[in-house]
């Protein structure tokens, strides 16, 4: 994964870690939220991505998340589909791949 | 009892609860407690990988020295019920795993030809001697 932007001058780059999803998973993520809600789950999984590296907050997560969908800057489906794959791929840690 | 007992059916409903769970697990094999959390999840994937490779050499290692230990019972069976049967003066595994050792090996065989040669060169000689002794 390495879905890469520009917010207020500064490069980001969203990287899913365990810390991030154990964090987002404190705000309210579930596997079933993806599915059900998946407007919410993707601030939260956004929100994720930026944790380990950048410390943001889940407001100022989801206030970059909004302003790059309004600026056609990220694209919600392809964001949402990157975000959610690598989430659950985290469930089959390890397994083969053959 | 049946089989499915010993099975872990624990069923996570997040990931939160799962990694907890594996955390200990897989510091147990050398992931660092900080490349588990913060890390690129693959890192954890090459531990795992690395430490099915370990465990194989680990499995083939114990399998190498249990047919080694029945070779040299064989041996040493063998060596008892026949005098013509010798038990290895040297370990044989060692010797072709350890180049130094095997050269050694090689080299004191030569020299042991050698001498062999020259004993026989000289017993011959003698011979030879002893039968134009009478002739002269």
């Amino acid at each position: 994964m390495a879905t890469s932007f520009e917010y207020d001058g500064n490069s980001y780059e969203l990287g899913l870690t365990r810390s991030g999803v154990r964090s987002a998973e404190e705000q309210g993520l579930s596997t079933s939220q993806i599915t059900e809600k998946p407007f919410s789950a993707l601030s939260l999984l956004f929100y994720a991505g930026l944790y380990s590296k950048y410390h943001t907050s889940l407001k100022k997560a989801t206030n970059m998340l909004d302003t790059l969908l309004d600026n056609k800057e990220i694209a919600f489906d392809e964001v949402l589909t990157e975000l959610s794959d690598a989430y659950v791929s985290l469930f089959g840690l390890g397994e083969s791949e053959e | 009892m049946s089989v499915d007992d010993d099975v872990n059916t624990t069923v996570y409903t997040t990931l939160t609860s799962f990694f907890n769970d594996l955390c200990p697990q897989l510091i147990a094999i050398g992931v660092s407690y900080d490349d588990f959390w913060n890390g690129n999840p693959e890192i954890v994937n090459y531990h795992i990988e690395a430490e099915e490779i370990r465990v194989k050499n680990e499995a083939i290692g114990n399998d190498t020295l249990a047919w080694s230990i029945g070779t040299y019972v064989y041996y040493a069976v063998g060596a008892l019920f026949d005098e013509h049967n010798k038990y290895p003066t040297e370990p044989q595994l060692a010797l072709s795993l350890d180049k130094e050792l095997a050269q050694k090996k090689h080299d004191a065989e030569i020299l042991k030809m050698e001498q062999d040669f020259l004993a026989v060169s000289r017993a011959l000689a003698a011979r030879d001697n002893l039968i134009d002794e009478p002739a002269n």
